[in-house]
């Protein structure tokens, strides 16, 4: 409950916080804290300086680039689930900041965050998955643009080291529809299965991009094909199987009961999502 | 703006239920130790360690937050609204009147993080948490005597019926 | 909850207070389940200084010196956190600095962590031949015909109380007067001062214990613990007040977390679903020292195992058994949930096992008439209650859901007796007992019966949190017993104040006892039992995920006379989720060193509002007497009565209406087996254990 004593720090600009980092050994960036805070509390972290981040302007916008929409590091996941533009070209990602913990929380805790934590259980990786997005960091020396896919090493993991930041994260805009459903488990917040999924339609193919997050040990993509005008649930689910099931997490939640449960959600997520979709053909897992 | 002063005490200037202060803290108090015990500000409580229990939420820059996951440097220039500040508001008064009708309090000890977030709902009648079911409203919000069950039907006084279906003696 | 807003805008808990001088308390806590403990460095308090027992005290404890808790060890530590010294600040972020820096040599030893281990190995306390810190042979051998035995090895793990508000205290010394004034967050401030009184040989009469505005007990806040002897005697030492407040970890870790029972039994039965008998082992998982519930939990709990049911032969070979994890305490339900849980899962086996109706079962088993079971529990002719009960659950039942019911008996801990003092001060009547409240609404309760009683209005009566300078003795508010003990010496206290105004002005009216000083005190003793009967219902289904959903709760509850109903249903409400909790969700976790891994309120199982009931329906069955409305027909003579002979009086009109039966813990006793079994009917699978975790299966 009572941390140590710490330094505090405010940078004017993204300049001006990259600088800070090369200067500081011991420093950790803070926007929202709500995850970060919880771990400086019990001392859980060792930490010199925290570097304030959460009033660098240039890290607060939402913008919609043609077929792109670039969001702001600091948008908090609040923010995200009543933007209209988010709403309307991202409800994937609209859905999935919903679901992150509580109102409170929320508020507070922002898109770069909730992405960068060493939480196992993260949701937001599914949504930026699904939607094919790039997170744009910085250093001191360069600007950098990575796959989202690339990006998360494993489900505690990230390709952000400890002089970069996240700038912001651009995904794309241009989904015919994007749906997301969390399973919690039972008594908490918790996710058992964390999924999302995009259908992008042109002239040559249409595929559903499903992105997965808190059920491996490394939040996953699959691109499923659609031929013949038909999704087939089994076959998302046999993919995912045959390409990631020896890392399936490992915790108190048996393994049957977690391949039941994500065969369950394949089947709804498609079922919700495409049941109205124009003589789109569904076969479930059932 | 938090600014040097002290070794490593920084100045802050927080605005809190109307009234202006200006604080040294240390960077690693708590918005929630600053508000009870360098303002006297009780209704705040702490109930856990780690940012789950709800009890110490507040309306800051008109958002709902937990004031023991917040640093107190980082709420500098912030505006903070507490129960006490609150009490007299009608949308606040008339969440009171609900809780006191439906019998949503046994202790109190949860009940001001409580009232905050049902002021918050209400104050924010259109934003994505208002369509929540109630029950995942409260998720934030943690409850020993009265499991959940007169919170919800205080909330659902005031919000309208939203899902988790009925009650009944 | 008006006058919570009004007056204070929640402020009075125990971490409100604040005082001038006043320094914060932290402690060293062990990091290992077991050590040796060598030198201890930096420290403000050791046991160098402060070498006194914390000796036995609240809720069920008895005089038992086995294994008593030193505040501090001298030479070895028995559990995860246990305090080994204390640390004094001006703030509290500096306190807990400071304790983060004591060195503590350890010399680590191998803990024993289960009831298991503890039966197999070598004993942790010195000069003791075992672990067994307390056995009961409760009934003998028997020898039977039978046709049916079911064989069962139940459990329910060990849950932290965590009421919302943790545990603190704030100890002030009055060096002038020589005198202790403590505030604190307590469920019985007479328990507190006895036990400070004894621990730190003090006499009662220089200790002054004020009950803070209470965040909640649930049991954890009857006893004394180290902290609040050390919080004292920091203050002496001092001389300023001294604050200590527990944090959530702490809590989790280092406060007296509750049930912690096996059981091992056998039931036989004949082929029509009579029981005959119940023979085997209980084991409650003590923990590291005696002097806590623990010491008599085994009998307590085999007394209770019969429930509602007439079994003839019972042969039971109960234990507390020592383990290097905190003490047992008195968890919401104290032993009574433990009992319940056993027995109605054996009951639904034998009931499977036969194919018969729960409900059948249930009845065929109980006793025509009044009934002393073999263990001397107590029941007044049951079936005349479940037959209307049960017939009422039926109406409810929903072919398309699992459901489980659950018939069980309430033994309030009405003994050994309570105090009460009604003191008129500026036109308010004001009102102190040992039976204080911490959530449950005894303030509405008192108002009901007094301003009937009395003619006085509720406006004009003060409930006071309790102050044990106003209270030569008392018990405190656990174990089902408040409303039982406060109606019936409320009752007489009103007798007695009639009688105090009519001794003054020759004729009893309202206002004349506002307009004076009069000052009244009883204390009685309750003797014997007082049991009540309930039963319970709980229907489940499955979501789309194949979750548990409840869809209905349904209570009925033998209450007596309600004398404030909203009291009753919402300790019904909160029991429900509490039972929720125990099933999916709430224990303990300890590791193979016995450190607790649990760190959080959700870590330990505290349920959020995720999985509350859809619906609860509540009845509530009167007994035969007069309900609280009848009784205003009797008030007249009732004050004429009172002039004269006031305990005459009072003993009249507590005979005229209904008993006020208990109903706090009762819903821990009956909602649990009855989910369990629903439980286990929805997901097909037994439910042998709380929690549980059938729903992954």
């Amino acid at each position: 409950m009572y941390p140590k004593q710490i330094d505090y720090i405010i940078p004017k600009n993204i300049e001006d916080l990259l600088s800070m980092l090369n200067s500081y050994s011991n420093a950790k960036v803070i926007a929202g804290g709500q995850f970060l805070t919880n771990l400086i509390k019990s001392n859980m972290i060792d930490l010199d300086v925290l570097i304030d981040i959460s009033r660098i302007k240039e890290l607060n916008f939402v913008k919609l680039d043609g077929n792109e929409l670039i969001i702001g590091a600091n948008l908090t996941l609040n923010e995200i689930s009543n933007n209209d533009t988010i709403k309307s070209k991202a409800a994937a990602l609209a859905k999935a900041a919903l679901s992150v913990a509580d109102i409170q929380i929320r508020s507070l805790a922002t898109i770069a965050g909730n992405i960068c934590s060493a939480y196992r259980y993260r949701d937001i990786p599914s949504a930026l998955l699904a939607l094919e997005a790039s997170i744009n960091k910085i250093s001191l020396n360069k600007e950098e643009s990575l796959d989202a896919q690339e990006f998360f090493i494993d489900s505690l993991n990230t390709k952000c080291s400890y002089n970069e930041i996240v700038k912001s994260v651009s995904l794309r805009a241009d989904s015919k529809r994007s749906n997301y459903i969390k399973l919690r488990e039972l008594n908490s917040e918790r996710s058992i299965v964390s999924m999302a999924l995009a259908l992008f339609e042109s002239s040559n193919e249409s595929y559903i991009g499903i992105g997965v997050s808190a059920f491996f040990d490394k939040p996953i993509y699959i691109k499923y094909i659609i031929d013949d005008k038909k999704v087939d649930a089994r076959e998302i689910y046999n993919e995912m199987m045959s390409r990631y099931e020896s890392i399936i997490i490992k915790d108190d939640i048996p393994l049957e009961y977690r391949k039941r449960a994500i065969k369950k959600v394949i089947d709804k997520l498609i079922a919700d999502t495409f049941s109205d979709y124009k003589d789109l053909r569904l076969i479930l897992n059932g | 703006m938090a600014n040097e002063e002290n070794g490593l005490r920084k100045s802050i200037k927080i605005v809190v239920n109307g009234t202006r202060y200006s604080l040294y803290v240390e960077p690693r108090m708590l918005l929630v130790h600053l508000l009870r015990d360098k303002l006297g500000i009780k209704s705040v409580h702490i109930g856990c360690d780690s940012a789950q229990c709800g009890a110490c939420s507040v309306i800051m820059n008109n958002k709902l937050v937990k004031s023991c996951n917040v640093f107190a440097v980082q709420a500098a220039d912030s505006e903070i609204l507490t129960l006490e500040g609150l009490k007299d508001n009608p949308l606040m008064r008339s969440a009171i009147d609900s809780f006191i009708k439906s019998n949503a309090y046994q202790c109190g000890y949860c009940t001001p993080g409580m009232l905050n977030l049902l002021y918050y709902i209400k104050s924010n009648k259109d934003s994505a948490d208002a369509s929540l079911d109630i029950n995942d409203m409260l998720i934030g919000n943690i409850c020993r005597c009265t499991g959940y069950i007169n919170i919800i039907k205080a909330f659902k006084r005031e919000l309208g019926a939203q899902d988790g279906g009925s009650d009944s003696r | 909850m008006e006058d919570l807003i009004a007056d204070r805008c929640f402020k009075g808990y125990i971490d409100d207070i604040e005082l001038d001088d006043m320094l914060y308390l932290a402690f060293v806590r062990s990091r290992y389940a077991r050590a040796r403990i060598g030198r201890v460095e930096k420290a403000d308090i050791t046991s160098k200084e402060l070498a006194v027992f914390r000796g036995a005290s609240g809720e069920g404890a008895i005089e038992s010196n086995r294994a008593l808790e030193p505040v501090f060890t001298r030479d070895t530590v028995n559990y995860y956190q246990q305090p080994i010294a204390a640390v004094v600040a001006d703030d509290r972020y500096a306190a807990y600095d400071k304790a983060r820096d004591v060195e503590v040599e350890y010399l680590p030893l191998e803990p024993i962590t289960s009831i298991e281990e503890s039966l197999k190995k070598d004993p942790i306390h010195k000069g003791m031949s075992s672990n067994i810190n307390s056995y009961y042979k409760l009934g003998a051998p028997f020898n039977i015909d039978y046709d049916i035995k079911i064989e069962a090895r139940l459990y329910n793990d060990r849950i932290v109380p965590d009421p919302l508000e943790t545990r603190g205290i704030v100890a002030c010394y009055d060096r002038d007067n020589d005198k202790l004034k403590i505030y604190i967050s307590t469920q019985s401030v007479i328990s507190i001062r006895r036990g400070l009184a004894n621990s730190l040989n003090i006499p009662e009469s220089k200790i002054e214990v004020i009950q803070s505005l209470t965040g909640g007990g649930f049991g954890v806040k009857g006893a004394l613990y180290p902290e609040y002897i050390v919080a004292a005697y920091a203050a002496m030492k001092y001389n300023r007040p001294v604050k200590w407040i527990e944090t959530r970890e702490e809590h989790i870790a280092a406060s007296n977390p509750g049930r912690g029972v096996l059981a091992d039994l056998r039931l036989y039965a004949g082929s029509n679903g009579a029981i005959k008998g119940l023979e085997g082992k209980i084991y409650v998982d003590n923990g590291a020292y005696s002097g806590t519930i623990g010491d008599f939990a085994p009998r307590f709990i085999g007394m209770q195992i019969t429930g509602a049911y007439k079994i003839d032969n019972i042969n039971i070979d109960s234990y507390s058994v020592f383990t290097n994890k905190a003490p047992i305490g008195p968890y919401r339900g104290a032993g009574r949930p433990e009992a319940a849980f056993f027995m109605e899962r054996l009951i639904d086996k034998l009931a499977d096992r036969l194919d018969l109706d729960p409900f059948e079962i249930r009845l065929m088993n109980m006793p025509e008439n009044d009934y002393r079971s073999p263990l001397s529990l107590e029941i007044k002719s049951p079936k005349r209650f479940f037959e209307r009960a049960f017939r009422l659950l039926k109406k409810e039942i929903n072919s398309k859901e699992a459901y489980g019911v659950a018939s069980f008996v309430l033994v309030s801990g009405v003994g050994p007796g309570e105090s009460i003092r009604l003191k008129v001060k500026d036109k308010k009547l004001n009102i102190y007992s040992g039976a204080n409240s911490h959530g449950q609404g005894h303030s509405r309760l008192l108002k009901e019966i007094l301003s009937r009683l009395l003619g006085v209005s509720r406006d004009d009566i003060v409930y006071n949190y309790a102050d044990s300078d106003y209270l030569d003795d008392g018990t405190g508010s656990w174990g089902s017993r408040s409303a039982i003990a406060l109606y019936t010496i409320a009752t007489y206290a009103a007798a007695h104040a009639i009688n105090a105004v009519y001794k003054r002005y020759n004729q009893y009216k309202p206002e004349l006892l506002l307009s004076s000083d009069i000052d009244v005190y009883i204390y009685k003793e309750f003797k014997g039992q007082h049991n009540s009967l309930l039963t319970a219902l709980v229907s489940l289904d499955k979501d789309y995920f194949d979750k548990p959903v409840v869809k209905k709760v349904v209570f009925v509850a033998d209450i007596g006379m309600p004398i404030a109903k909203e009291n009753v249903y919402n300790q019904i409400k909160g029991g429900i989720m509490q039972s929720i909790g125990q099933l999916y969700s709430e224990r303990v976790i300890y590791d193979n060193e016995g450190v607790v891994l649990n760190r959080s309120l959700v870590g330990a199982g505290v349920q959020t509002a995720i999985n509350t009931p859809k619906r609860v329906k509540i009845v509530l069955i009167s007994s035969r007497g007069l309900g609280l409305d009848d009784i205003s027909n009797y008030i007249d003579s009732f004050i004429e009565a009172s002039k004269k002979d006031p305990e005459k009086a009072a003993e009249e009109l507590l005979s005229k209406s209904k008993i006020v039966n208990g109903i706090g813990e009762a819903p821990l006793i009956g909602v649990v087996p009855a989910l369990a079994r629903a439980l286990e009917r929805l997901y097909s699978k037994e439910v042998n254990e709380t929690p549980t975790d059938v729903f992954y299966s």
